[in-house]
């Protein structure tokens, strides 16, 4: 088996699987173990958005053109919803299903949710469990106190070995709001009200 | 001799005292592995001769076995390790004894609740099989290459028959399913099952029709039955825009 390619579970190869099931209890099995496999395959390509078409949303934003780069071709054109070796996708409204259920877990959110509900960040850790993950890294690594760039935070070699190395703009916004409200944060920022860095306490 | 030194050179003797101390703590120490070792290894032929010379009396008596089955464990020692002829036996002997059977019994019990809600209660023996070993492969007390085989499942299912046959062993055509639902399942739902088995997981109706010339309105509403007994999924993408009716068992591939 390549390591680098995901491996997707048996059953997404069933084609009921990409059907939504009449059977209730059925069903409930059926929606979490999409939310699931979401997830993990997200976490696998270390995907930030996708679309409503299941699609990962490439980046242009010249910060972040690390992110998009490593992912093979295939898992850029390829829609999570669609297997197309079996010839089987999932209708609109059940994958409509999978997202307010992965809303209600809080791994997931719409990037704009007041006009387009077309795309949204996957969170496959929630905020909560991010904000407390970059919280450990810098207890660990004594940097209490310190000043850090964005840039600092998400592309230096010192936190390459994080998961949240190269992570989405967006996301790690979010994560450092969580910070600031649990008051553990101070953000600052520049003339045009972008944030540039933060500091931990 | 006197090769002690005074004034600022004693201190790079202490540096060579410790070196020296360091290499004969370690090669005591390195002794004294060597020797428990060697300990171990007669102690554990000893066990494996015993196990073969009282053969006879670890199989009759059951509370001779268990404390046999004991020692092992508990002096961490594997018998199994480097007794490949009888392997399975030994196995059998010390792994598998009466309190084996009913800790399986809560494991099979336990496995087709969780898959209740995917397969409606029925599952391949096949499928079991492969699941519980997965679950006894996790637990590292168990001796290497250990495998439950399905008549250790049979057996164990028969443990539990004074509980009723709500978990039962039933055979549809020419495979063995393993029931956890109270009811039983009629003709017309064994023949719909065997013959998803037979085709390639599924059936339509259009199938049945043709084959058991079946009206329609029987095979629809025994397969919708079906379906919200969680015994069949739908899958509403065929090529011909007729709904298949899939048996959950191929989820786990043919």
């Amino acid at each position: 088996m390549n390591e680098k390619e995901f491996k997707f579970p048996s059953i997404y190869e069933f084609p009921p699987f990409f059907t939504k099931q009449p059977n209730l209890s059925t069903y409930n099995s059926q929606l979490s173990i999409w939310c699931k496999l979401i997830l993990e395959y997200c976490k696998f390509y270390k995907i930030w958005q996708l679309n409503i078409e299941g699609k990962v949303i490439s980046i242009n934003d010249e910060s972040d053109e690390t992110i998009g780069l490593s992912l093979p071709t295939k898992i850029k054109e390829n829609s999570i919803f669609e297997n197309k070796s079996i010839n089987r996708r999932l209708k609109p409204d059940f994958i409509k299903d999978i997202i307010s259920e992965l809303q209600r877990q809080q791994h997931l959110e719409f990037i704009d949710n007041t006009t387009n509900q077309q795309q949204f960040y996957i969170f496959w850790y929630t905020v909560e469990e991010w904000s407390s993950l970059i919280l450990q890294w810098i207890e660990n690594t004594g940097q209490q106190g310190t000043v850090l760039t964005l840039f600092e935070l998400r592309n230096s070699p010192l936190s390459s070995n994080q998961e949240f190395h190269n992570m989405d703009h967006g996301v790690l916004i979010k994560v450092l709001n969580k910070l600031v409200e649990k008051k553990r944060a101070t953000i600052m920022k520049d003339e045009q009200n972008q944030i540039v860095g933060v500091k931990i306490i | 001799m006197n090769n002690k030194k005074l004034g600022l050179s004693a201190f790079e003797n202490y540096s060579d005292i410790e070196k020296q101390f360091q290499n004969l703590g370690n090669s005591l120490l390195e002794k004294q592995s060597t020797e428990l070792a060697t300990q171990l290894q007669v102690f554990q032929n000893a066990l494996i001769n015993y196990s073969k010379e009282h053969h006879k009396e670890i199989v009759e008596n059951p509370k001779f076995r268990s404390e046999f089955s004991k020692i092992c464990s508990s002096f961490g020692v594997n018998p199994l390790v480097g007794n490949s002829s009888n392997n399975e036996e030994l196995s059998n002997i010390v792994v598998k004894n009466d309190e084996f059977y009913f800790e399986l019994a809560i494991k099979i019990i336990e496995t087709c609740n969780e898959t209740k809600n995917i397969n409606g209660g029925i599952i391949k023996m096949k499928e079991l099989k492969k699941l519980l070993n997965l679950s006894y492969n996790m637990n590292s007390l168990m001796p290497l290459n250990f495998k439950i085989s399905e008549s250790d499942i049979i057996k164990s299912i028969g443990c539990l028959k004074t509980l009723g046959d709500e978990l039962k062993i039933i055979q549809i055509g020419s495979k063995n399913y393993i029931k956890v639902i109270p009811q039983a399942l009629n003709k017309d739902e064994n023949l719909i099952l065997e013959t998803c088995n037979f085709i390639g997981g599924y059936v339509s109706v259009a199938l049945l029709r043709d084959n058991f010339q079946w009206e329609y309105i029987r095979c629809k509403s025994i397969l919708d039955d079906m379906v919200s007994n969680g015994l069949l999924w739908i899958d509403e993408q065929g090529e011909d825009g007729e709904i298949l009716y899939w048996e959950p068992s191929w989820i786990h591939g043919k």
